[in-house]
């Protein structure tokens, strides 16, 4: 079932195209990333499927409901954004509190513990946020996300700025929301390595357009550059070796390290591409 | 196209290699391939 269908998705600012037609789906349990350089128009379509912005033409489904229908939308989606949503002279235990009257949670108490525990902040509940590292928050604003049991999360770079440690805690929540609680998750990410250890599915925006959408290995298939690690027995070998690949014109890249070689081999597409590329790139300098 | 085993060849025939194996892109590999190829193409 596709929990978030978009179909046909436009959206001008004066007269200028941010989101050129997109269309793509999310089905349900699904880890979704949504990825593109900056100024994509990706935090645009975000906030198109949140109802805070409207589109220009196409249609957006969420629940297989038109977005404008949506009565109980933000009933049903959680949401993290660049900014935690939390407050800081506030407690743990308070700040889940305020999110869990605003939404009228039933069996308060008893949630907020369990999320708590989730989150691994049971034991820090009543201490200020405000004393609260970085990933702690993060943490904490992950828990507030889902204090109203929500089908859908958004979640904008949610381990941006974190320490590695905290980067691998976030990224196992977002995995236990997913496939223990089975929820959908809309993951907006520059970060590609959480994103192909989480992601089921991802698209690629640029310039406002839908360039890639598919299960990562299907793209892996269809966009690999072929490329081999050679490993040697001694220096001189490896030496001679990394020569003789760079003779070769269709090793584009040999990257050496110690006794390894890494090298990146051109098939036709790759070369013609990286040619034009240049090319493009060269008349830009002049 | 020349395959990476056609350079696997050559590389035995010359050069003593204990092993050589296939490297599987990364995201940010297929990420930059798809981002380059639709940069050529505007």
């Amino acid at each position: 079932m596709n929990i978030i269908e978009v179909q046909n998705l436009t959206k001008e600012f004066d007269e200028k195209t941010v989101l050129n037609k997109i269309s793509f789906e999310v089905k349900e349990g699904e880890i979704f990333g949504f990825l593109g350089p900056n100024g994509a128009g990706k935090t645009t379509t975000l906030r198109i499927l949140l109802g805070l912005l409207k589109p220009t033409s196409g249609r957006v489904l969420v629940f297989s409901e038109e977005l404008e229908n949506h009565n109980d939308l933000r009933r049903r989606v959680g949401v993290l954004l660049e900014n935690d949503g939390l407050y800081e002279n506030l407690s743990a235990y308070e700040n889940l509190s305020y999110y869990a009257r605003i939404y009228s949670v039933s069996d308060e108490e008893e949630k907020i513990r369990n999320l708590l525990d989730f989150v691994e902040l049971l034991d820090r509940q009543h201490d200020r946020v405000g004393e609260f590292s970085k990933g702690m928050k993060q943490r904490l604003a992950l828990a507030r996300s889902i204090i109203h049991d929500p089908d859908v999360l958004f979640y904008d770079e949610p381990s941006s700025g974190l320490d590695p440690e905290a980067q691998k805690m976030v990224r196992n929540l977002i995995v236990s929301m997913a496939r223990e609680k089975g929820r959908t998750i809309f993951l907006n990410s520059h970060d590609l390595d959480e994103v192909q250890r989480v992601c089921s599915k991802i698209a690629i925006l640029q310039r406002g357009e839908i360039k890639a959408h598919d299960t990562i290995e299907n793209l892996r298939e269809r966009f690999s550059t072929p490329a081999i690690e050679i490993a040697f027995t001694d220096n001189r070998e490896t030496e001679k070796a990394r020569n003789f690949l760079h003779s070769l014109n269709y090793v584009s890249e040999c990257e050496r390290d110690c006794l390894r070689i890494t090298a990146i081999i051109e098939n036709e597409k790759t070369s013609k591409l990286k040619c034009a590329h240049e090319r493009k790139h060269k008349s830009g300098r002049d | 196209m020349r395959k990476p085993q056609n350079l696997s060849a050559l590389m035995k025939e010359s050069i003593k290699v204990e092993e050589i194996r296939h490297v599987t892109n990364s995201l940010e590999d297929i990420y930059l391939n798809i981002v380059r190829q639709s940069e050529v193409r505007i």
